[in-house]
């Protein structure tokens, strides 16, 4: 009592800490042959016929010092499965209220690609078991920065306008895909005007001087430039420009929109990411979710994804530019890797029954198909089960 | 399938009997801003932290059943949704949830706070609180 009482902004001037947590624990297997990456970004979570508990399932705490009305301090340590539960720390940062519509933040952030990127891993705050999974891919998302959160209402509708900005520097640790190094200079921002049942999300995230690493492109690395000093003035040049990951820039945008009927909810996400010089894929991904509630416990839902993935700056080298054939092939072989097209739709069947106030039941079957097998290794039809829990 | 239904009829009644207690919405006396069922919702969903009148709200909700009914009413949210809701901006540092007291701390915190806003089964309102609505 004298903990709850010491919270409110009357009664003391004392540091108030508070640790809140969530987990959930996710089992699931593959009903086909195939291979279902359950993240882009913790690439060894896998699933495959034998059901298995460790791909998704995490537990996460949060610890938070209100130091002063305005002024608290978070860290939040995450858990996963797909990590071998070594601990990972995605938040840690200061908060300060300026007023009722604006709060900064300063320190470790996930900067928010998507409309359920602060708040994925909170399992028991999705209508899903995951975000649907071809639509959520950006494979790095830590960084260290600032972001604005400002508010405001024009009439019935309330707006939110978040701003960020900072380094970002993640590693996709993996030894199922390519390990991913990514340290790049990120801003974005994202408009959300919401009126009652209503409520759109606009973002725009640039991330530039961006140096990409995996092992396969870095070991290729010497070869083109003794490539481009062999043959100067030729294509090869221009190619190795493209496919350098090095100083790339990504320009990330989307549109995502959730309309809440009381019963019937929808949510839908369409975004892209576009590669202006490199080589890398262009990527179009939607998704839809059409929910009812059919009463206090049990929410099902139908879940449509579409991905539209066409080849980037991709350039197919032959001998006609003086490069021979042993300088040519794996040019062209490191092209396709990055870049390849894919035209992938999915859909998923699923409820959430919410068996107390802080525990909720998940399943969900989901089923996908594909004019060609993409670099996430995703086309497969999966069965899961969750638990997710808040304490 | 008859006596199913049947059922299943007496047991909705039965909760509907359970929940047809009425809340009163409470602050402190001096606090003469004229609020309305859509300023509630807001101060309690922390979408907004002042009264109509310009001066900072601080909401305290119940640990009790009477929060259902007001979650229901006011809200429009079960429990689950609620808890949803406030876990989404507790996890991403943008707000936190009201603290939530007994019916009775509720009583003696509005009394004596006039920034403060709760609610109560409105049997139970005292003397010293001012209603400003009962839904």
């Amino acid at each position: 009592m004298a903990a709850i009482l010491g919270a409110t902004p009357l009664a003391s001037q004392a540091v108030d800490y508070s640790v809140k947590g969530y987990a959930s624990f996710v089992a699931g297997m593959t009903t086909d042959k195939n291979e279902f990456h359950s993240n882009n970004k913790y690439g060894d979570g896998v699933y495959d016929q034998s059901f298995d508990f460790s791909p998704e399932s995490r537990v996460g705490l949060q610890f938070t010092a209100q130091i002063t009305d305005k002024l608290s301090a978070t860290a939040q340590v995450i858990s996963r499965g797909a990590l071998d539960w070594k601990p990972e720390l995605p938040w840690a940062y200061l908060a300060y209220e300026v007023n009722d519509n604006l709060q900064i933040k300063a320190g470790r952030l996930k900067a928010p690609f998507y409309m359920y990127s602060d708040y994925q891993d909170i399992g028991y705050a999705l209508p899903w078991i995951s975000p649907p999974r071809s639509a959520y891919v950006v494979p790095a998302d830590y960084m260290e920065g600032v972001n604005f959160l400002g508010s405001f209402s024009t009439g019935a509708i309330d707006h939110t306008i978040e701003v960020f900005g900072g380094i970002m520097d993640d590693t996709r640790d993996s030894e199922t895909k390519n390990e991913i190094n990514v340290d790049a200079d990120i801003v974005g921002i994202s408009w959300t005007p919401s009126y009652d049942w209503l409520s759109i999300r606009f973002s725009y995230t640039e991330a530039s001087n961006m140096e990409l690493h995996t092992p396969a492109y870095d070991a290729m690395v010497p070869g083109l430039i003794a490539a481009e000093a062999a043959y100067p003035g030729t294509v090869a040049a221009n190619v190795l420009r493209r496919a350098s990951l090095d100083d790339a820039k990504l320009i990330f945008s989307g549109i995502g929109i959730k309309a809440d009927f009381e019963k019937l909810f929808i949510i839908a996400e369409f975004n892209q990411m576009d590669w202006p010089v490199s080589i890398l894929s262009h990527q179009k991904r939607f998704y839809a979710t059409a929910g009812y509630r059919v009463n206090d416990k049990f929410t099902p839902y139908v879940t449509f994804m579409k991905n539209d993935d066409n080849p980037g700056h991709h350039i197919d080298l032959d001998t006609s530019n003086g490069a021979p054939q042993s300088v040519i092939a794996p040019l062209n072989g490191l092209s396709s890797a990055f870049s390849s097209a894919s035209d992938t739709t999915a859909w998923a069947i699923g409820g959430r029954y919410d068996l107390m106030p802080n525990v909720a039941l998940k399943a969900e079957y989901q089923s996908q198909s594909s004019t060609l097998t993409n670099n996430s290794g995703d086309v497969a039809d999966t069965l899961r089960v969750s638990v997710d829990v808040l304490f | 399938m008859k006596k199913l239904y049947f059922a299943v009829l007496l047991i909705a009644t039965l909760f509907s009997g359970f929940a047809s207690a009425e809340v009163a919405v409470i602050v402190h006396p001096s606090n003469a801003d004229a609020i309305s069922q859509a300023d509630i919702s807001a101060i309690f969903l922390g979408k907004k932290k002042s009264f109509p009148g310009g001066s900072s709200a601080v909401p305290i909700v119940l640990n009790d059943a009477t929060a259902d009914e007001f979650n229901t009413k006011l809200l429009g949210k079960s429990a689950s949704q609620l808890k949803s809701y406030w876990s989404k901006l507790v996890f991403t540092g943008k707000a936190n949830p009201p603290k939530s007291v007994s019916s009775d701390e509720a009583l003696s915190l509005i009394k004596s706070n006039p920034n403060m806003i709760s609610f109560v089964d409105s049997a139970n309102v005292s003397a010293d609180v001012k209603v400003v609505g009962t839904y």
